[in-house]
């Protein structure tokens, strides 16, 4: 995908959005089924392409509720060989943890895709080149970025349903950070945090917009995510080529006012909807899967029905 | 066939010889790993980096001491350091940063030249990091509430200039200044180390142990991890008597066998065995891992693991143990 050529423009000149919300009890059900049926509705052009899955790996957590779950991971990569994709990796740069093959051992995705030395990159070693943001939200202008997701034909944002201590809420756009990479910016990649998470999410989404976003809420996290929160059984994927619909929706999904997120609002301005009438569900409603989180007091004005 | 793969083959063959895993895998990855230009990369054929050249440098160093690839890799880096006397992470990418005092250091370990360990030295002492700057004094002052409860006078060493003291960086950057030569004039280096040394001892988490850096959010207590544990560990060494010293080497001791990566399980080595606790051994647990996974070719942990197994001159180890 190189550098996103998705156009930036006001909400109103875009077209409506659709964003698949599918019930999934549990990670025993047939997660390859559900997320190929979603994609084929999408008509992804996946034949041929070099797609690269971009889960959100942040911390050795064997209790699987911190990272995005490794069946969710095998099942898209599974979706996306039988779609045709020529080739499909699995990248990600944690940015609390410096070592990532203790986090992939933890999660024992191993089990779940096979020997992960050719199949995994590791986006905080990879080489990387500079690359000029689309927007100027912070005040970076540029970032060094990995090759790997430079290289890709498509890039899958594939995050934990979390709220985030800092962000009020983190799903496909947040999960960005993760492809920034630390072998430049360090763990954390605190450049991020000083130039303001929000901007710093709103110029990496412009500038490496996922092509497709599915999102691991079949068990997620409320209160005090992105690490030390509670499960909390959500029971959906969450799933789109408009990821800034689909973190909507999820949002929404989650008792959320994504107008209240900062980065959403901003990036709805631009780079995709976040208006109900923009976008149109396929599979279940937001009300039918609604299930509010626990957020923590600073976020409270997120929640419906609170503030004005 | 993967680096690897092939290093696999060549180490089952070499079990039947007795060989340890540092022997028959892991030196043998690294030899096979290196570039034409001398350096190494953060995988076998990719473009020689500052971290893992300086990371084989010191596991190499240790057995090849003297060889045509140590003075090639010793090169390689003295070729990658700015004028300012930082390194970058590759060359010609970004700004000094981190990989400044771990190169330092393999440079110190190797014994040279002075020169280029004086002008990283001096960088590293003009290179502050966001605390007891304005901007965070102000708003630490006028935070509604602390978001995050530390000690903004301490200044430490950031990953990135100009941003937040985090645990790894200042625990090298304290880790190649101890090693810096008496007869080096660099008067500033003694507070610094002395600043630094507070900074981890206030970021330090209840349990004990320390996690990247930030041991309290909104009130809610952080979770220690293994790698900046250790390093901490490593850095705070000459104060093995301190109860926080204690208490994370205790945390440390229960918690080493939990995380199943290279880099987490070497670290935790260096610093149990440098503070004097006897560790279980860990070339099983290594050639388990390996075996597993091949340690993601990552030249990083294979480096690590041959520093932390194999017997030597020891940078990171300098304090009489408890």
């Amino acid at each position: 995908m190189a550098i996103s050529t998705h156009p930036l423009m006001p909400s109103t000149n875009r077209p409506p959005s659709q964003v698949a919300i599918r019930r999934v009890a549990n990670y025993e059900a047939d997660l390859a089924a559900v997320i190929s049926e979603t994609l084929a509705e999408f008509r992804l052009p996946v034949k041929g392409k070099t797609v690269l899955l971009k889960p959100n790996l942040v911390q050795a957590d064997p209790g699987l509720v911190i990272n995005t779950h490794p069946g969710v991971i095998a099942a898209a990569r599974e979706s996306f060989l039988r779609l045709g994709a020529a080739r499909v990796v699995i990248g990600e740069g944690p940015g609390n943890e410096r070592d990532t093959e203790g986090i992939l051992e933890a999660i024992r995705l191993r089990e779940w895709v096979g020997r992960l030395d050719r199949l995994f990159v590791d986006l905080n070693l990879d080489e990387v080149k500079k690359v000029a943001l689309r927007t100027r939200a912070s005040k970076l202008r540029e970032l060094y970025l990995p090759t790997a997701v430079l290289g890709a034909d498509l890039v899958v944002s594939m995050p934990k349903m979390k709220t985030h201590h800092w962000a009020g809420v983190t799903l496909s756009l947040k999960n960005l950070f993760g492809a920034v990479p630390g072998s430049c910016y360090g763990w954390p990649k605190n450049l991020l945090h000083w130039v303001g998470i929000e901007n710093a999410i709103l110029d990496l989404a412009t500038t490496i917009r996922p092509d497709f976003a599915i999102v691991d809420g079949i068990v997620a996290m409320e209160g005090n995510g992105p690490i030390q929160g509670t499960a909390k059984a959500a029971g959906v994927l969450v799933m789109g080529d408009d990821p800034v619909a689909v973190d909507a929706t999820a949002a929404r999904v989650m008792g959320l006012v994504p107008e209240r997120v900062g980065y959403l609002k901003k990036a709805g301005y631009v780079l995709g909807h976040i208006r109900e009438e923009k976008i149109r569900q396929i599979g279940e409603t937001v009300e039918g899967v609604r299930s509010p989180f626990v957020v923590l007091e600073q976020f409270r004005e997120l929640v419906e029905h609170q503030g004005s | 066939m993967s680096p690897s793969a092939t290093v696999a083959n060549a180490s089952n063959a070499n079990r039947d010889s007795d060989q340890g895993f540092v022997e028959s895998t892991c030196l043998p990855f690294l030899r096979h790993a290196r570039n034409d230009d001398g350096g190494w990369g953060y995988r076998p054929g990719r473009a020689s980096a500052v971290e893992p050249t300086a990371w084989c440098l010191l596991a190499l160093g240790k057995v090849d001491s003297g060889s045509e690839a140590i003075e090639a890799g010793r090169q390689w880096l003295l070729g990658a350091q700015n004028g300012d006397g930082s390194w970058p992470t590759w060359p010609g990418v970004g700004e000094g940063n981190w990989v400044t005092a771990l190169a330092g250091l393999a440079l110190e370990a190797l014994g040279g030249p002075a020169p280029a360990i004086e002008n990283a030295a001096r960088w590293i002492c003009r290179s502050h990091s966001a605390e007891g700057g304005l901007r965070l004094r102000v708003a630490s002052l006028f935070a509604r509430k602390k978001i995050v409860q530390q000690d903004f006078s301490l200044r430490g060493w950031s990953w990135t200039p100009g941003t937040s003291s985090w645990v790894e960086p200042t625990a090298v950057a304290l880790i190649f200044l101890h090693h810096l030569p008496s007869t080096l004039a660099l008067p500033e280096a003694a507070e610094r180390r002395r600043m630094g040394e507070a900074m981890l001892y206030d970021r330090i988490c209840l349990s004990g142990g320390w996690n990247l850096g930030n041991p309290k959010v909104y009130g809610v207590e952080g979770i220690p991890q293994l790698g900046p544990t250790a390093w901490a560990l490593l850095a705070l060494q000459e104060h093995s008597e301190r109860e926080e010293n204690r208490r994370s080497l205790d945390w440390l001791a229960r918690n080493a066998g939990t995380m199943n990566g290279p880099s987490s399980a070497a670290l935790a080595q260096l610093a149990l065995e440098a503070c004097g606790r006897p560790a279980a051994s860990l070339e099983q647990k290594l050639a388990e891992q390996f075996q597993n996974q091949g340690f993601l070719d990552n030249v990083v942990a294979f480096a690590q693991a041959a520093f932390a197994l194999r017997p030597g001159p020891d940078v990171l180890r300098w304090a009489k143990a408890e």
